[in-house]
Order: C-alpha cells, then sequence, then structure tokens
C-alpha cells in the first residue's frame, strides 16, 4: 500500500492512517540496556503499530526532530511545546529496515549517555538481541545484568 | 487521505449542536494494553515502544508527544492471581513521577502491600493536548 503523502499532516493522524492500514509487525529484537549502575537492566520493547510504520516509510518523522523537542523540554521554566510543528512539518522518513528501526528507536527512547558511550568501559551498557535469548521467566527480574553471553550473542 | 469529512459541528438526534472539537479534545491520545509478566503490548496507539524497567515498572513511549507534562493519564490492571493490584504512574516504589512529553511511567503493585509486581493486564491512557 502507498502511503500518502503526509508532509504538513499532524503526526498523530498519520498514526490513525496507520492503525487503520497497516498490520501490526511483532518484532523479535530487544534493546538491553543498564540506565544506571545501581539498578537491574531494563528491556526496550518495540510496539507493533510503530514498527508498522516505521517498515511503511513516510509516516514518522525524522529521530533529530524527537531531540530538539527533548531539548526544549531540558530547559529550565518549560511550560509546554512551541516547537510541536517539527513532528507534523518535517518531511517523515522513508521505509526501514527492522534494523534500521530499531537504531531508530534507540535513539529515540534510550536515555542519550546510554548510546552515546554504550560500548566504553570494561563492558557494554547497551545490547541489541533477540527475545528468545532473554531469561524465560522473571524471575529474579530486579537482579537482571546484560551477561557475556547475551554480548557475545549480539 | 480518501472520505475526508470537515465539520465544525455535530448535531445529536435529539437536535442539540456540539463542537467537533470537543470530541477531538476529548479523544485518549494513546493507549497501552500489555501483559507485565511477558512486557509484550497486546494493543496500543500512539505508542513507540514500552520499557521494562523491573518487577512492576514500565515505561510507554510515545510517538506524537504531548503539548506539556500536565496530561491525565488513567488505567488499571487485571492481576490474573488472587492478588488484588493497583496501577500509578511512577517510576520508583517510593517518590511520584511527573510524566514527560514524550514518554510515562507505569507502576503495578500488590494493593495489599506487598510490593512491586507485574500484572497480567496492565492497562493506561493519556488524555490532553498534544504538541
Amino acid at each position: 500500500m502507498q502511503t500518502p503523502s503526509f508532509q504538513g499532516t499532524h503526526l498523530w493522524d498519520r498514526l490513525c492512517w496507520a492503525k487503520e492500514n497497516l498490520e501490526p509487525h511483532q518484532s523479535d529484537y530487544r534493546v538491553v540496556y543498564e540506565d544506571s549502575i545501581d539498578e537491574c537492566a531494563k528491556i526496550l520493547v518495540p510496539d507493533p503499530n510503530w514498527m508498522a510504520c516505521a517498515l511503511q516509510g513516510g509516516i514518522l518523522p525524522p529521530v533529530w526532530v524527537y531531540h530538539e523537542l527533548a531539548k526544549d523540554e531540558a530547559q529550565e521554566g518549560f511550560k509546554k511545546h512551541t516547537r510541536g510543528y517539527l513532528l507534523h512539518e518535517t518531511e517523515p522518513v522513508e521505509a526501514m529496515t527492522e534494523e534500521e528501526a530499531i537504531e531508530y528507536l534507540i535513539l529515540k527512547d534510550c536515555p542519550r549517555h546510554v548510546w552515546e558511550n554504550y560500548n566504553e568501559g570494561n563492558r557494554p551498557k547497551m545490547v541489541i538481541c533477540k527475545k528468545e535469548q532473554l531469561p524465560q521467566t522473571r524471575e529474579w527480574r530486579n537482579a537482571w545484568k546484560i551477561s557475556e553471553e547475551l554480548n557475545i550473542a549480539a | 487521505m480518501a472520505g475526508k469529512i470537515i465539520a465544525d459541528t455535530i448535531e445529536t438526534g435529539a437536535g442539540a449542536d456540539i463542537s467537533t472539537s470537543y470530541v477531538v479534545n476529548g479523544s485518549a491520545k494513546a493507549f497501552a494494553n500489555f501483559d507485565g509478566n511477558t512486557a509484550s503490548l497486546r494493543g496500543s496507539f500512539n505508542v513507540s515502544s514500552l520499557d521494562d524497567d523491573g518487577l512492576g515498572l514500565f515505561g510507554v513511549n510515545l510517538t506524537s508527544s504531548m503539548s506539556d507534562g500536565n496530561y491525565n493519564l488513567s488505567g488499571g490492571t487485571g492481576s490474573g492471581d488472587t492478588n488484588v493490584h493497583h496501577i500509578h504512574f511512577a517510576a520508583t516504589n517510593l517518590s511520584p513521577t511527573t510524566p514527560s512529553t514524550s514518554a510515562y511511567p507505569v507502576k503495578t503493585a500488590n494493593a495489599g502491600g506487598a510490593g512491586l509486581l507485574d500484572s497480567l493486564y496492565t492497562m493506561s491512557e493519556a488524555h490532553g493536548d498534544l504538541a
């Protein structure tokens, strides 16, 4: 199915179109990352509707738009977004592969301090893996860390 | 987009007019229904990803950001066990958390005071203004 020309269409309206017209795509990829040394590993799970948009192309804004909005929100005295138009007016990104979509999602939804230098230090702070590589039960969930095996597998 | 309807007002069967802006502004802007035991989304809208942050702790990341952090969150849980579960919108077990415009935290806990736990049905939605 051809994506309509969406530049200038509110992003929320584009998502309504996608919900109506695209099949959700369940990704097997997971992003495991350690946000803080004192906390357990966190796991980023892609949303199936979002992944369908990423694979389709022409719907999602470039990831830098989210970084610009995050900068605005980090300003002292932030009240509300005044540059929301960036989400809607910027030319949407083209179709991505599933792997490219995961990279986009890392830049969008993982903390910047994690992905900026994830591979520095004694061991990586972030790993992309497949769902089946994670523990099959959530026993001791609060003690999960990135293991050597997961790192090698990734 | 095909089939576009432009209308400023909608008339009810009783003949009363309401502005379409009531409908648009009153619609939920995002929702997420997931299984906390597997951190998998069953249904959603305007969600880019789910963060599994630990036992009973999750984050919902939005695709189309909210205008500010003062939007309204509501939700519920279905435990699937004999415990009564609570849902809160906080990132830790101790402190309240203001949601950001692009994500909100979800915490599920045992209403009996036995701490955080994962809920079979964890459901949340956001109402408010979009950026």
